[in-house]
């Protein structure tokens, strides 16, 4: 691991623990906007995480260490994955330490750990909540698989710098009909795991129709920070590897000062904008009945299948 | 005698002591001789297989004269001694396990003496080097489980079920095997391995085929793939714990192993579609296994099926490789392999210390239903932990081994194409997909085992009563939890250990398809890369770190008990947390067509109006469909043609002697 | 108009997540003990806000035979809200007034 990676995966990880409330922020905002309100201002998500640190710790009774541990582990796979993901620049060495398979299943690492979150303290609706995430977690799972491997014929390998690199060589591959099934099946497993409308609403305060929020209804205080500030970064990354999946153009292929500025405008320029149309989709899109999910999820599935056999009949 | 043949020596010797320890001792006495001697003897053949692999060279032991007929052959090379390998890393935890696990009314003088019997066979089964010898250690090693399986017939009636099931089964693979084996033989200048591996290319295509596809059902039947699986979901929770975990953890690679051996060794290979055949089969018991695991309410049921499900993973590795091979792809079949003995290694491990903490759990609260158990983390705190880490490893999950077999088996699929096969573009695909969706049913299932089993608050008064186990029961556990996360973080000191034993089957194997640079892990020609140490130690730094971090930024350290949050609700029971059954139920329904399960709904109105209810029943149960769908109504003809045979068979002597004269006279007839 | 997200204030789900508890209505019998709960529920530093003249001083339920007293009889009340019902900008006013 030599110095100028280092210090690159440092400047990812900066970048994006900053970045991702704000994003968040950003998506509320629009939400507000386009439903007629006011609405909250964009940075209104780190003071509601500042507001949290310094409020008081509370620990449900019959809970244990799995779900004290369980923000920890959320937001240490999360910023792992920031670690591995080539946001800023593909020219960082720690990208041969992990390749597209292993972002998943560190994902994966978080959800089962909230999930046992959920079941630790012993509600209902703690209950009901992993319950439900775990359904949406092993169905989206084979989907996002699929679509990876998609992605990883056209390039000759499942790194992930080589994915972006094989995509800024050839700019055609992205209109072939492969790629755009890709995207449009890593489109609907991101909506799926990172808890967006239509899959699940994550605004809502009723326990029945809540996947996400309902596993974490008992964390209070800085625990809830810790929460917070991991499902805002996981919702980052997922936007950012579509981004720089599909559509790579102006990220930094070196480790030169100029080039890495420029990369962290033009990514953050991408979250911003993947982050206002989702908002706006969300505006205008209803929550599917839990058990209509899986039918989308197989939809998806579907998808990223037909997408690995055009790579291959049409090549 | 070198060095390994002292080693297997020893490992025998200590086997025959300690049945004859268990034989002649009573009480703590023979459970501790048992137990060490039992550990002792996994030591030995674990370290003659170290020596192999690590390039001693093959351990031979050749003793013509011991056996009528046919001598001893045994020639354990690297492949068998991955197996050996895997054997011992559960079998040494789990005798230790053994000295206090059987304190609860198993020290009987049977069980006792048959468990040092199973441990050597087991470890000499990888070793056998001509047919006769396979086959004296194969049914040694199903006779002794057998009987151990059988260990508390006496307390309960599944028991006796159970062992009827086994042994049935058992018999009809070993059948199956000696078919494929003594045709085999027949064709060939003697029976050790080393002429079958000579004619075996030379042999007519239908017989090699005829042979393959025997050697698949016999083999396929002790790895419990799906369809011939029945006997697993009922024999391995059944039996003791600790046999559990030796049979699922050690005995089912046998199968595995007897389908590289025969297939890939003996007869050198064949066509695409024994890889394919393969391939299938993996995949079929793969998802079978696992959604049968995620609607199972015994604990122990629940991890037999996951064994099914495991041993379809590794079929899949081994019918890529022998898809890969036959299209010339001699690179991507390596670490198509590679992949599947690195799986058998981290199954072995993970699925030892799942039963052994499942064992644990039966002995402290009596009861193997999830339904009933909860808050056992809190009751037993190193079981809960050792399970947990158990449950994180076969999720396939960082920083434990699982992820790092399942990455190398999910790269091996990808790597495939663009290819110019078709059968390679249309199989692949399936296998990832079914690969996937096994991975993500299996997190399920094992949140639902470890989240209802051990979080939140018992569901009954049995586990409220729940303690920790003794001292033993505990390094067993504890010494396969570190195992599990030892190979997770640094599963390059494998890898050299694997290029060898990949390498004796070289009809798989090209170039160097797995190699370690200093911690990472590289793909065939750098297609990709993992470094597991980075990633599982990155994980374990950022989460020992933010709490730090939290602390710098001035939070507070102490927290408040407070009670659960239940809207407001005044009487909170454990009667309302989430029970096994309903987590798993939205997938259930998902697969309503392929699991079918049976409601029973009963309402009883009372006495005095029909528009009161007075109580409501209702029954939900999944059966295996295999069971009822194909083995029962094979049983049914086999009992009916039993009694139809029963007339030929009446007990009168005059007939049986008239049936001897006439066969005597066809005999004679026919050999004129 | 009336938005008070624009002041950074949001409904949340769970009294866990909160910083303050906004009541309506007078106390009933039934209510006194979830009230008490999610009290205790919410982490501190924490404020509760009676909003309407039920939750001052019981208004038109005073002698009501479900009624067992105002919100500030079982919590202690920081804000108060007169009105039946209250203006919404005096709601967002007080609010404000929370927060500047």
């Amino acid at each position: 691991m030599t110095v100028p990676a280092a210090v690159g995966a440092l400047i990812q990880v900066t970048l994006v623990i900053a970045v991702a409330p704000i994003l968040t922020g950003l998506m509320r905002a629009t939400r507000a906007k386009l439903e007629g309100r006011a609405g909250p201002s964009v940075v209104q998500p780190w003071r509601d995480i500042r507001k949290l640190l310094h409020k008081e710790r509370i620990k449900p009774e019959y809970s244990g260490w799995v779900f004290l541990l369980a923000p920890r582990v959320l937001l240490a796979s999360g910023l792992m994955v920031v670690v591995l993901v080539p946001l800023i620049t593909t020219a960082t060495a720690l990208g041969g330490s992990g390749d597209l398979f292993a972002v998943v299943y560190l994902v994966l690492l978080g959800t089962v750990f909230l999930v046992l979150a959920g079941l630790d303290p012993g509600t209902a609706f703690g209950g009901m909540g992993a319950s439900r995430a775990i359904t949406v977690a092993a169905l989206a799972e084979p989907a996002f698989l699929l679509a990876i491997f998609a992605l990883s014929v056209r390039a000759g390998s499942s790194s992930l710098a080589t994915i972006v690199d094989s995509v800024l060589a050839e700019p055609r591959s992205l209109a072939s009909p492969g790629s755009l099934l890709a995207l449009a099946a890593v489109s609907v497993v991101v909506l799926a795991e990172s808890g967006r409308l239509p899959v699940d609403n994550p605004s809502t305060h009723l326990e029945l129709t809540m996947i996400h929020e309902s596993m974490v209804l008992e964390y209070a205080g800085p625990d809830l920070a810790v929460v917070e500030l991991a499902s805002q970064v996981r919702l980052t990354i997922f936007l950012g590897l579509i981004a720089n999946l599909f559509a790579p153009w102006g990220i930094a292929v070196t480790t030169h000062p100029a080039d890495l500025a420029i990369g962290t405008g033009v990514v953050v320029a991408k979250l911003a904008l993947l982050g206002v149309v989702i908002a706006t989709f969300e505006v205008f899109v209803a929550k599917m009945r839990l058990f209509r999910v899986p039918e989308l999820l197989t939809a998806a599935f579907i998808l990223a299948f037909l997408a690995i056999t055009m790579s291959f009949f049409l090549t | 005698m070198s060095a390994g043949t002292w080693g297997l020596a020893f490992a025998a010797a200590a086997g025959g002591i300690g049945t004859i320890a268990a034989l002649v001792t009573v009480g703590p006495t023979r459970r501790w001789l048992v137990g060490i001697l039992s550990g002792l003897s996994a030591a030995a053949g674990g370290a003659t297989a170290i020596l192999v692999l690590v390039g001693h060279g093959p351990v031979t032991v050749h003793l013509p004269q011991i056996l009528p007929l046919a001598g001893v052959e045994l020639n354990l090379d690297a492949l068998g001694a991955v197996f050996v390998l895997a054997v011992a890393i559960v079998a040494l935890p789990a005798s230790i396990y053994g000295i206090g696990y059987t304190a609860h009314g198993l020290n009987r003088r049977s069980v006792q003496a048959m468990y040092p019997l199973f441990i050597v066979s087991l470890l000499l089964v990888p070793a056998a080097a001509s047919v006769s010898t396979l086959l004296l250690l194969w049914e040694a090693m199903a006779l002794t489980s057998l009987v151990l399986v059988a260990a508390e017939h006496r307390d309960r009636s599944e028991v006796r079920e159970a062992a009827w099931w086994y042994g049935s089964m058992s018999h009809l693979s070993m059948i199956a095997i000696l078919m494929a084996l003594v045709v085999f033989a027949g064709h060939a200048p003697g029976e050790t391995f080393e002429a079958l591996r000579m004619s075996g290319r030379h042999l007519s295509s239908s017989t090699r085929s005829f042979v393959f596809v025997l050697s698949l059902v016999g083999f396929g039947t002790k790895a419990g793939v799906v369809p011939l699986h029945v006997w697993l979901p009922r024999a391995h929770p059944e039996a003791p714990s600790h046999v559990s975990a030796l049979m699922s953890g050690a005995m089912v690679n046998l199968g595995i192993y007897g389908v590289l051996r025969v297939t890939w060794d003996l007869l050198g290979g064949g066509p695409i579609w024994w890889g394919i055949t393969v391939l299938f089969v993996g995949v079929t018991s793969a998802l079978f296994g696992i959604l049968h695991a995620l609607v199972a309410r015994d604990l122990k049921r629940l991890l037999a099926y996951s064994t099914s499900e495991n041993m379809g993973l590794i079929l899949v590795a081994v019918g890529a490789a022998g898809i890969y091979s036959s299209s010339g792809n001699p690179m991507l079949a390596g670490v198509a392999i590679t992949a599947a003995l690195l799986h058998i290694v981290n199954h072995a491990a993970f699925k030892g210390l799942l039963f052994l903490g499942a064992g644990s759990v039966v002995a402290a609260t009596g009861t193997r239903d999830l339904d009933r158990m909860g808050g056992l983390l809190a009751r037993m705190p190193v079981t809960g932990a050792a399970f947990a880490v158990g449950s994180l490893a076969i999720m396939a999950l960082p920083p434990f081994n699982g992820f790092v077999s399942e990455w190398l088996l999910l790269k091996s699929l990808v790597q495939g194409l663009p290819a110019s096969s078709v059968a390679i573009s249309v199989t692949m695909p399936i296998a990832v997909g079914a690969v996937a969706l096994t991975g993500g049913l299996a997190a399920a299932a094992f949140a639902k085992a470890f989240g209802t089993g051990f979080l939140a608050r018992p569901r009954s008064p049995q586990v409220e009563a729940a303690a920790e186990v003794g001292g033993t029961m505990q390094t067993g556990m504890v010494s396969l939890a570190v195992a599990c996360l030892g190979l997770g973080l640094a599963p390059f000191a494998l890898l050299d250990v694997l290029r060898r034993a990949g390498a004796a089957l070289p009809s798989l194997w090209g170039g160097e398809p797995v190699r370690s640079v200093g911690v990472t892990l590289h793909t065939g020609g750098l297609t990709g890369s993992l470094s597991p140490l980075f990633i599982g130690g990155g994980l374990i730094l950022l989460v020992v770190l933010i709490p730090v971090v939290l602390r710098l930024l001035g939070v507070a350290g102490r927290r408040r008990v407070a009670e659960n949050w239940g809207s407001g609700r005044s009487l909170q029971t454990a009667r309302m947390e989430y029970t096994a059954t309903s987590f798993a139920e939205p997938l259930q329904r998902v697969f309503d067509d392929v699991l079918r399960p049976e409601f029973d709904l009963a309402v009883t109105h009372t006495a005095e109006s029909r528009y009161y209810v007075e109580a409501v029943r209702y029954r939900v149960g999944i059966v295996d469909g295999f069971e009822t769908h194909v083995y029962r109504p094979l049983i049914r003809v086999a009992k009916r043609w039993g009694e139809m045979s029963r007339w030929v068979q009446n007990g009168s002597i005059h007939r049986y002697l008239a049936y001897l004269f006439v066969a005597l006279l066809i005999v004679l007839l026919v050999s004129q | 108009m009336y938005d008070a997200e624009r002041l950074g204030i949001r409904l949340v789900a769970s009294p866990r997540h909160a910083d303050g508890l906004m009541v309506t209505g007078p106390v009933t019998h039934n209510m006194v003990g979830p009230l008490q709960k999610t009290l205790e529920a919410t982490p501190g530093p924490k404020i509760v806000i009676a909003v309407g003249d039920c939750a001052l001083d019981c208004g038109a339920f005073r002698d009501g035979y479900g009624v067992a007293g105002t919100v500030a009889d079982f919590v202690p009340v920081d804000v108060e809200i007169p009105g039946c019902p209250p203006d919404p900008s005096a709601i967002v006013a007080a609010l404000r007034g929370l927060i500047g």
